[in-house]
């Protein structure tokens, strides 16, 4: 058995709260990249599946400019979010995924915040590259630099949540 | 610790950063980057929250996870009604939420554009608009709640049970 850093004995409750919050989360991340491939799937279905197709594209609006030529393609149709935030949110479902199998379900314990800097740092590169050197991007790096911040915020949101479970386990 | 300290007035003040940058024209675009302006109104909300803690406290990611909720919350709410003040000032909702659309889509539905178009100036559409920003702009709040605690919370050697 793989040893972890930081070895903590949770109460039977906690393991438990903390195990059904793990798998909240990653319900609630799957719900949510489903939801960006729906938006393209119903966008070749009927009348009344086209308008939820327009209501998922309007749901994603505030979080990410939309540009049809700078997302990925499915279905015919361009996903409901750009390939940097499709690469964002597919990380962070990774990340989730991984996360039992780097560390304990439970665990409080965040990385260091340089780790998460050096994770953002792809995605600021190559955003700032296209943009000062006019050189175009292309929809894999874009998704490749998200993916990695996406990761790596999964490793914060997490140890969040089995905080928040365990403050309020105790009240 | 626990800190008893109100998260009410640090959300509030927060959630007035992401209504008002998300409202106003052309600068509400940065939201495009990630939700940029509610990431930083997070920020400023556990900022804020951070200082009105004790000394001896420490802010913990949960805390600030719980703040960056309620200033999306609030974002959400103080941005939908600055978003209806603006578009009664400068044009009705319908007119440039299509233009901001179909400049950014080539292939918008055109029985969603026909669906908005018939829903024009009906309280439906800013509730659901609503309802989305509420949705979205907790999840990012959430994230630049965590962002904030990294920040501004002090690291302390946790004591653990082996």
């Amino acid at each position: 058995m793989k040893k972890h850093a930081e070895n903590i004995v949770l109460p039977g409750y906690e393991t438990k709260a903390a195990v059904m919050a793990y798998g909240f989360v990653l319900v609630l991340s799957l719900l949510w990249i489903i939801s960006i491939f729906a938006g393209a799937y119903l966008m070749r279905q009927g009348h009344m599946e086209r308008i939820w197709a327009g209501l998922i594209r309007y749901f994603f609006a505030p979080a990410c400019h939309q540009i049809g030529s700078r997302s990925f393609i499915c279905f015919g149709h361009p996903l409901a979010v750009c390939a940097r935030c499709t690469g964002l949110y597919a990380g962070f479902i990774a990340g989730v995924i991984l996360y039992p199998f780097l560390k304990v379900i439970g665990s409080q314990k965040t990385p260091r915040p340089w780790v998460l800097g050096a994770c953002i740092l792809p995605m600021i590169v190559e955003w700032t590259w296209s943009h000062a050197a006019g050189s175009a991007s292309t929809n894999a790096l874009r998704a490749m630099s998200g993916s990695a911040a996406g990761a790596a915020v999964a490793f914060w949101v997490l140890p969040a949540v089995f905080q928040l479970v365990h403050s309020r386990g105790r009240r | 610790m626990k800190n008893s300290v109100s998260k009410l007035i640090p959300a509030l003040l927060g959630g007035t950063v992401i209504g008002a940058l998300s409202s106003i024209p052309i600068i509400s675009m940065g939201n495009c980057v990630c939700c940029m302006w509610v990431l930083l109104g997070s920020v400023v909300g556990v900022y804020a929250y951070n200082r009105q803690l004790p000394p001896r406290s420490d802010l913990t990611s949960s805390e600030g996870a719980l703040v960056g909720l309620l200033c999306g919350v609030f974002g959400a709410l103080i941005g939908t009604l600055f978003n209806v003040m603006v578009m009664a000032a400068f044009g009705t909702t319908m007119g440039s939420f299509l233009e901001f659309f179909q400049d950014r889509m080539d292939d918008m539905p055109p029985e969603w554009v026909e669906w908005m178009e018939n829903m024009a100036g009906s309280p439906v559409l800013v509730l659901i608009g609503l309802f989305f920003n509420t949705v979205t702009y907790s999840v990012f709040g959430i994230m630049g709640g965590l962002v904030g605690a990294a920040l501004f919370g002090k690291r302390k050697p946790r004591k653990t049970k082996v």
